[in-house]
């Protein structure tokens, strides 16, 4: 791989030559395949580069557009409101190094989650936390790549958020009657309506950088969209109790107040019940390709440890989901009754 | 057939020996990490093989029961009837795995149908008692996850 990157590297700048002195797989996601290379330039300058490609198709979990994640990460870096890693080159084609591969700058820092423990005070872990959050959705709709779907009206994109329930389940090679429930669950306690905005998709801090100099460096954009900013909320809220420790269980009030003044939403449209019901939403839309993977697998299509492994994620998320719309029936219902009461 | 060691028993041994004496020779975090989640897949065929036919067979009758109370209740509902007729249909003789399988996916359409029906009615009691089959099916599906937690992240 080292010498394909050379080509690579050779090709995207002709007037330059780079030779790869450390090429290693970076662990920790699920859906790409990452490395981190070090590069020695014909003038003597050294730098670290970000590859991020798809897997082979054969052994693909989770399906999403390189193209796409290479457009809104241009935008992002060129707009500057959120910081992410500089794009540098784009193997749109996999020529040289044998998938669409986007090669970006290697953010010093550490991530994030390896600076968490659960003894000390995540107070201030929590605030950047959710400042970054708020940042993220505070990005001008307009800046984002033409490309990028926008929906019409929020009503509208629930609506497909809660047909995805059903649709993916309609794709499985077996009957969930859990996904069945949960649609009919969300179709009947809506929360109120929030503007509509940029949302990362998979907002946690393994995706956080702390760089010295520009704070929180956020990467993998690959679920990125335009939607409710509650998702990110929720979604954060929903992986955390599966890899802790959480920013946002030790104090929920805590760093919902500060979100709402971050992003003047308000306490109807931010809170505990709110951010549960989309934690359901949030996680779908990461599961469906989880699913569909397991699906691919049954039909011979897929293969691979990783697929296998992550047939525990369904069923761990089909408790996690009876659970949540058990919990939140009545809070969302007494939101109702209040906003009703008040009109 | 030899049954002892169980299946249960050799997916288990086999997981041992993997965390036990290949984990410490891999070289490299990724093949590790590879490794770990190939000894919780191991775990997880070893409860499945163990329980996956009974807990099928448990559910397929409960779903079933269901789907046909709810037909009584309201004979209306869209779907149910012929789902239960493609349960009538399934490979119900025997309890080769396949066979299994299939009378549960379609004993699942029937309460799937079932389920809705009743929560679209607003039906308390019935979708009462979907939550509580839904409840059994996925405690089955924790079971079955062997303590997976992500490994890697």
């Amino acid at each position: 791989m080292p010498a394909r990157l050379e080509g690579f590297l050779a090709a995207v700048e002709p007037g330059r030559r780079a030779q790869v002195t450390s090429y290693e797989l970076i662990t920790g996601g699920y859906s790409r395949v990452m490395a981190r290379a070090c590069v020695v330039w014909d003038d003597g300058t050294t730098e670290t580069l970000v590859l991020r490609g798809d897997p082979p198709p054969a052994e693909t979990l989770i399906d999403s557009d390189r193209d796409a994640e290479w457009r809104l990460l241009q935008a992002l870096h060129a707009t500057g409101g959120v910081a992410v890693p500089e794009p540098r080159w784009y193997e749109a084609n996999g020529t040289h190094l044998g998938t669409k591969c986007i090669v970006m700058e290697g953010c010093p820092g550490p991530q994030m989650h390896s600076t968490l423990t659960e003894s000390e005070d995540l107070r201030p872990a929590a605030d950047e936390f959710v400042d970054t959050l708020a940042t993220i959705h505070a990005v001008d709709l307009a800046s984002l790549p033409g490309e990028m779907p926008r929906p019409t009206d929020w009503a509208s994109y629930l609506d497909d958020k809660i047909r995805l329930w059903t649709d993916t389940e309609a794709g499985l090679p077996d009957c969930n009657p859990v996904l069945r429930y949960v649609a009919a669950w969300l179709r009947a306690n809506r929360p109120p309506e929030a503007p509509l905005v940029l949302v990362h998709g998979d907002p946690q801090p393994s995706n956080i950088v702390l760089d010295e100099r520009r704070g929180h460096v956020v990467v993998d954009w690959e679920f990125a969209r335009i939607g409710d900013p509650r998702e990110d909320l929720g979604y954060y809220l929903s992986y955390s109790q599966s890899v802790g420790p959480s920013l946002y269980s030790f104090d929920p009030e805590a760093f919902l107040a500060r979100y709402r003044r971050r992003t003047g939403l308000s306490a109807a449209q931010v809170n505990q019940a709110t951010v549960g019901y989309f934690s359901l939403i949030a996680t779908l839309s990461t599961m469906a390709t989880i699913m569909n993977g397991v699906a691919a697998m049954a039909g011979g299509a897929t293969g691979g440890t990783m697929v296998t492994y992550n047939i525990n994620a369904i069923g761990y998320m089909n408790s996690k989901w009876l659970e949540t719309s058990e919990a939140l029936t009545e809070p969302l219902a007494a939101l109702r009754r209040t906003a009703g009461a008040s009109q | 057939m030899i049954a002892r060691p169980t299946t249960e028993q050799i997916a288990r041994d086999c997981a041992r020996e993997l965390l036990d004496t290949v984990l410490p020779a891999v070289q490299g975090e990724a093949a590790a990490v590879g490794v770990r989640m190939l000894d919780n897949v191991l775990r997880n065929i070893a409860v499945r093989a163990a329980h996956e036919i009974a807990w099928m067979t448990e559910e397929t009758a409960a779903m079933e029961a269901y789907a046909r109370d709810l037909l009584t209740a309201m004979p209306q509902a869209a779907g149910v009837e012929e789902a239960l007729a493609a349960v009538d249909g399934a490979p119900r003789a025997g309890l080769h795995l396949d066979d299994v399988v299939e009378t549960y996916t379609r004993a699942g359409e029937a309460f799937a149908l079932a389920m809705e029906a009743a929560v679209e009615e607003g039906d308390v009691a019935l979708t009462r008692r979907a939550r509580e089959l839904l409840d059994l099916r996925s405690g089955h599906e924790v079971e079955a996850m062997a303590d997976w937690s992500p490994i890697g992240r």
